[in-house]
């Protein structure tokens, strides 16, 4: 075989690897979900374990409080993701301390975020002692639960803190070149700056800002440490409980968890499909080619 | 000009917002006590702080180990990305575009999930509790950024210098090393410090795939945060900020460095 | 729209791009803006249109100072070199931007930018995805569009330079035709001498962000400022003239003839002085 061909074969080796192990895991949640466990006996192909998952109402619950937060906090980070990124570029602050302060969130994890609200939200936090001091409240059993709460607000906020800035760091890059020339152009037409905003700007950078919203979708949808540190004891949202069910020692009840796993994939691949979909609407509406 | 106003106004609430929970933090880190409804601690003292860094809590072990760990990653992850973008972008490799629809696969399938799946494969491989392991499932959230950061830079780049060093007599890969690789650097510097941070702050697949046995900054400050010991924690949470901070900017310095030049 | 421009200062990253400049235009004139790139010439566009703010010196338009009056609200539109076309408009509603930012109803603005369209030979375009036409009807479109803002003075931007040739000639008829039909104060930017010359009533000359001169073709042709003018035009000079039976004679009495190999017609003889005659 020629050069040309062998190099590029080996140059993505290591990728497909790395892919591979991704189908392997969804392949084991898939083949376990459904009941085939050889190692322990289990030989059947059913999905009863996805019909009794879905009939228990801690389930149900689990999979409604996930969703609420996901869905949530995605479009709450979208919107003041899009805000911020729209104010750094417009004061001309797109780099610098600014744009670095607003990075930070992005480094910090998710357990650190959970640190951080604790310390601020909890009813003996720093807001909470702030209300005591200007007369707002006389006991921290007067402050709002926000963490631990069936609502899960603190979660919600959390993730709101932690992803708004990396929706607006996704999103720069492309704001900031669509602004500096068609938006000006709009301006120079007779276009306010809002105006230019809203009828240009906004709707050119809209592929990236839905980009990230589904990368934060899926994200809090999945997420584990958040709702661990900051949610309700009940419902507990769906990574959570399922991974109590996974660490349960005896074995007939894994596919039980496989098939909450099952779940949880099937509405994250649903949420890509339907941004695929939209994502395809939105450029043809955007003018053709587009998208480079 | 009101406008501005506003949006200034809004960039530095963001700004507090962002900056506020790290100063408490900071603050707790040193507290002795702090009672309800004081608004700052009552006492103060260090002798949490000298516990954790100079007493027998094997902090440094577990800095250390988290530090090879993240590296280890941020390597891995950058080469593979940029093998990758030099197959995708450079030899327009058959199937691109299913190549980089395959690449965000690891960001549609939740972290958990991925974690748990693959136990039972890093279980028969003999890789489960292994550093190794969580090395692996690192780099799967890891590589859908990388492979981002490198194809978009490479593409960039593109390959006519490396043509024109091959005119004059440059073997491919001498070609590449020469002229494309340091164009690439920015792009290599910050697709690293991605993957180091994910690596750094994963929390769950090291749970799963390191059962307990590989001890990173993010697991060892989990049971303090559950527990309540918000002086513990606290400094967990500032040693963790702080030292990635301290890589973050290393990175970028030398990006900004070589931009210049 | 009279136009006037007293110590102009420009600074961009602390750049000073422009340098006192100082210019004049009248009502209804075409002026040509001419000169070396990175001499600052798009930037004074920039400047006039308030997408670049001033360090020191006024803008005014028709005596009225606008330093401060924001890019939206001058009405001084330019038609940018890159076109910018918004692809997620068509190109009737590209060119009916301007109305719809004013309050027009859709009705009105629609058959407007259909009679713009019309103006620029365009009839029938106005349903076409911007991405589906081609780089001089894009060309065009931004004209139109340009046009239905109806603007107090008109800013081209190097407007045909991403245009094949004989295109670029299309253009320049096109703009000389709508400058007749609509008189508007216009300033072009271009670096092509012959393009500038032929087509603008008085052509200013720029150099490290000043005018170095302004006057008609005649005088900065005949009769240049300076050396750096004389320089920038001196190497090339264009005599028209007739050719008949294979030679040239040139129509502005001066008596030159030369044999050419060209059909009979009208033509424009290009000199290139090599090297210096004086002594």
């Amino acid at each position: 075989m020629r050069r040309d061909k062998i190099v590029p074969v080996l140059l993505i080796l290591p990728f497909l690897l790395v892919t591979t192990l991704v189908l392997i895991a969804i392949i084991n949640i898939l083949v376990q979900s459904l009941g085939y466990m050889p190692v322990f006996n289990l030989y059947d192909v059913t999905l009863r374990y996805y019909a009794e998952t879905l009939r228990r109402p801690e389930v149900l619950q689990s999979i409604g409080v996930s969703l609420r937060v996901s869905i949530i906090s995605s479009l709450a980070a979208a919107v003041c993701g899009t805000v911020i990124c729209a104010a750094l570029i417009k004061t001309g602050r797109t780099k610098g301390g600014m744009l670095y302060t607003v990075r930070l969130p992005i480094l910090v994890p998710h357990t650190v975020v959970a640190v951080f609200t604790v310390a601020l939200l909890s009813q003996t936090g720093l807001f909470a002692r702030l209300a005591y001091a200007l007369g707002i409240i006389v006991d921290y059993t007067e402050f709002p639960g926000i963490l631990y709460g069936t609502g899960y607000a603190g979660v919600i906020i959390a993730y709101v803190w932690k992803e708004s800035p990396f929706i607006a760091y996704f999103t720069i890059a492309l704001m900031a070149s669509v602004s500096s020339t068609l938006g000006e152009a709009a301006e120079n037409l007779g276009a306010s700056p809002l105006k230019s905003f809203i009828n240009i700007t906004l709707p050119l950078s809209l592929p990236a800002i839905a980009r990230g919203l589904l990368i934060v979708f899926i994200f809090s949808f999945g997420g584990y440490e958040l709702p661990m540190l900051l949610g309700a004891t009940l419902p507990k949202a769906l990574p959570v409980y399922t991974y109590i069910e996974f660490i349960k020692p005896e074995f007939k009840l894994r596919p039980y968890a496989m098939a909450m796993n099952g779940v949880t994939l099937l509405i994250s691949l649903a949420m890509a499909v339907i941004y695929a979909i939209a994502m395809n609407r939105l450029l043809k509406k955007l003018g053709g080619d587009y998208e480079k | 000009m009101r406008n501005s106003r506003i949006l200034s106004f809004i960039l530095i609430l963001t700004a507090i917002i962002i900056i506020l929970p790290a100063l408490v933090i900071l603050l707790w880190t040193v507290t002795g006590r702090w009672p309800w409804p004081g608004l700052l601690p009552e006492s103060y003292t260090l002798r949490t702080v000298e516990e954790l860094l100079f007493g027998s809590s094997g902090l440094w072990k577990i800095l250390k180990s988290s530090v090879i760990l993240a590296t280890a990653v941020a390597v891995l992850g950058t080469v593979i990305a940029l093998m990758t973008a030099r197959a995708t972008e450079i030899y327009r490799i058959r199937g691109r575009k299913l190549i980089s629809s395959a690449s965000i696969l690891p960001l549609i399938v939740p972290g958990t999930v991925f974690a748990m799946g693959i136990q039972v494969t890093l279980i028969r491989i003999h890789l489960n509790d292994t550093i190794t392991g969580v090395i692996i499932v690192h780099l799967v959230a890891a590589l859908p950024y990388c492979i981002t950061i490198m194809m978009d830079m490479t593409a960039a780049v593109g390959s006519s210098l490396e043509e024109q060093a091959a005119v004059l007599g440059a073997k491919p890969l001498r070609g590449f090393l020469d002229v494309t690789l340091p164009q690439l650097l920015p792009g290599i510097l910050s697709s690293a410090s991605m993957a180091y941070i994910i690596s750094y702050s994963q929390y769950f697949t090291t749970l799963m795939a390191g059962g307990g046995k590989v001890k990173t900054l993010a697991l060892v400050m989990f049971p303090y945060i559950q527990s309540g010991d918000r002086a513990l924690a606290s400094i967990y949470a500032a040693v963790f900020v702080g030292s990635a901070l301290i890589v973050f900017f290393v990175f970028e310095a030398i990006i900004h460095r070589i931009v210049r030049s | 729209m009279k136009l006037e421009i007293k110590d102009l200062n420009v600074e961009l990253n602390k750049n000073r791009i422009l340098n006192g400049l100082s210019l004049a235009v009248r009502e209804g004139e075409f002026v040509s803006l001419l000169g070396p790139s990175g001499c600052g010439k798009s930037t004074l566009l920039k400047t006039i249109a308030g997408l670049i703010p001033v360090s020191s010196g006024t803008i005014s338009l028709d005596g009225e100072i606008i330093n401060d009056v924001p890019a939206y609200k001058r009405n001084t539109v330019i038609v940018f070199q890159e076109m910018r076309l918004f692809p997620n408009m068509t190109v009737a509603e590209n060119v009916a931007y301007p109305l719809k930012i004013k309050g027009l109803d859709k009705g009105t603005r629609l058959k407007r930018a259909e009679e713009l369209l019309g103006f620029v030979r365009l009839e029938g375009y106005g349903d076409r995805k911007i991405s589906r036409i081609s780089g001089g009807q894009q060309q065009r479109v931004a004209l139109a569009r340009a046009l239905a803002a109806e603007p107090r003075i008109i800013l081209l931007d190097e407007p045909f330079s991403s245009l094949d040739e004989n295109l670029r000639e299309d253009m320049r008829q096109l703009v000389r035709d709508l400058h007749k039909r609509f008189h508007m104060t216009t300033i072009m930017v271009t670096h092509d001498r012959q393009e500038a010359l032929s087509m603008a009533d008085r052509v200013a000359v720029m150099f490290d962000g000043h005018i170095a001169q302004i006057g008609t073709p005649d005088e900065v042709m005949g009769n240049p400022s300076d050396e750096r003018v004389a320089e920038y035009f001196g190497s090339n000079a264009y005599v028209k003239g007739i050719v008949r039976n294979g030679v040239f004679t040139a129509s502005d009495g001066s008596g030159l003839t030369c044999r050419i190999d060209r059909p009979d017609g009208e033509y424009d003889l290009m000199l290139n002085v090599i090297g210096n005659v004086k002594e």
